[in-house]
């Protein structure tokens, strides 16, 4: 993977000017960008730009998809044919869409209390405007945001983070370049009370290294991503009137 | 953790998302909007507190017996009429419970009588609205938009002089006779500001001005 001539880390900083721990900036959630649908997030991360919506619970199409004791969710990640300046070929589902619906579904169905609507079906439905690495904790992170503008009831908030190792040095929030070329990238998901929803990895760690990105990670999404998306319902439903009053 | 507070209705109270521990003995709406779990509760949805009861913000409908409902009809088999309602669930209007024929396209208000095993609803109290057109606003926000003891649904009744039944699955039908486009506007000012205060006095005043 590593390229000739890209030097990521340059006198203790990383290639876009961030310290080893830094988030990107700007990270902000907004609720309820999309009319029609039932709930709605956008999520500006670095350069990623993230649009989420959430459809239903509705009628389960096919119908034998349909289960008697739950709701299913159905999740649809796609990247949009300008999102980034690489090729991404036709749009529609490809292989790399595809596997990221499947594990965004899978981390969603373990915080939605899925057992409240049974035969239903609850439509997640992820855009990816503009991608710049570390997409798929971003369009989580979405997703979640857009389930709670929807009214969907969950066990629990969780949000995403990528942690990975670039140079042989250990750092927080991997953007694109770091992500291509770096040496280990590992995306996760935790809850607020810890639990790993999601956790992948593309490249080698050692053990230790593992141990770091975990405790790093659940680190950042406690006190930078789920307070975000705190603000963000927050904002919402106090919006202007709070801030006037000064409460 | 210090927490944001919102001005709902007349008082602030603090705000909860899922996952959030609440003190309360009563949920407002659907019981779903807390759970409980080692004799602690938790919030499943946004909401507010108000004397230990649980207010959710938002949160997405399910059908409950005894609720009221308005759809309209979109097909028909000889047990009687399927009627879409905006929701994830067939309700059927029974045509042994039906004193007329109904029509496709046509607006009725209902109560659900039961829910049966395969998740289908059976609507009885059947009642056939005239001509008119159907809101659609979110479920959460029915209660606001009725009012305590239906004042405020009774508010905007009489001041635009319109004909209105409110179903619990968030659709509102409202009559084509008098000031329909001024009795929606109010309805959709209801959504907007439903969790902020005076929202009473905001109503006469647009609706008298």
């Amino acid at each position: 993977m590593k390229k000739e001539g890209i030097e990521l880390i340059k006198d203790g900083k990383r290639i876009d000017g961030r310290d080893f721990e830094d988030i990107r900036k700007p990270f902000r959630i907004k609720l309820g960008v999309l009319k029609n649908a039932n709930g709605s997030a956008y999520v500006e991360w670095g350069k990623n730009k993230i649009v989420a919506g959430v459809f239903g619970p509705k009628e389960v199409l096919p119908r034998h998809l349909e289960n008697p004791h739950k709701a299913i969710i159905k999740c649809q990640y796609s990247m949009s044919t300008f999102s980034s300046l690489e090729e991404h070929g036709r749009a529609g589902p490809n292989r790399r869409s595809i596997e990221l619906s499947k594990v965004i579904r899978e981390a969603l169905e373990n915080i939605v209390l899925l057992e409240h609507y049974p035969r239903t079906m609850i439509e997640v439905f992820i855009t990816v405007l503009q991608a710049e690495g570390g997409t798929r904790v971003a369009s989580f992170t979405a997703a979640v945001a857009a389930l709670i503008d929807a009214g969907i009831p969950m066990r629990t908030i969780a949000g995403g983070i990528a942690v990975g190792k670039v140079d042989g040095q250990m750092v927080v929030d991997l953007g694109k370049e770091e992500d291509n070329y770096g040496e280990a990238d590992v995306p996760m998901v935790f809850t607020k009370e810890g639990d790993i929803l999601l956790l992948q990895m593309d490249g080698m760690l050692t053990k230790e290294e593992v141990e770091f990105a975990l405790t790093k990670g659940y680190e950042k999404v406690k006190n930078v991503i789920l307070p975000e998306l705190r603000r963000a319902v927050e904002e919402k439903y106090a919006g202007e009137i709070v801030k006037k009053l000064e409460l | 953790m210090e927490r944001f507070k919102l001005n709902y209705w007349k008082e602030v109270y603090d705000m909860y998302l899922p996952g959030d521990e609440v003190d309360v003995k009563t949920v407002k709406i659907d019981r779903i909007a807390v759970r409980r779990e080692k004799g602690k509760t938790y919030a499943t949805v946004v909401g507010v507190v108000e004397n230990q009861s649980f207010i959710p913000l938002e949160i997405a409908y399910r059908p409950k017996v005894n609720d009221s409902i308005v759809g309209f009809v979109v097909g028909r088999k000889s047990v009687g009429y399927f009627v879409e309602t905006g929701t994830a669930y067939t309700m059927i209007a029974l045509a042994r419970e039906l004193q007329t024929e109904l029509r496709i396209g046509d607006m009725i208000f209902a109560k659900i009588a039961r829910i049966e095993e395969d998740g289908t609803v059976i609507l009885s109290n059947i009642r056939k609205l005239r001509r008119g057109k159907i809101l659609e606003i979110p479920s959460s926000k029915v209660p606001r938009v009725i009012g305590k003891e239906a004042s405020m649904i009774n508010l905007i009744k009489k001041k635009t002089n319109t004909v209105i039944y409110v179903g619990a699955n968030g659709y509102v039908y409202i009559g084509s006779q008098g000031s329909v486009s001024k009795a929606i506007e109010a309805l959709n000012m209801i959504v907007r500001r439903s969790h902020l205060s005076g929202l009473t006095d905001t109503i006469t005043e647009f609706l008298e001005g």
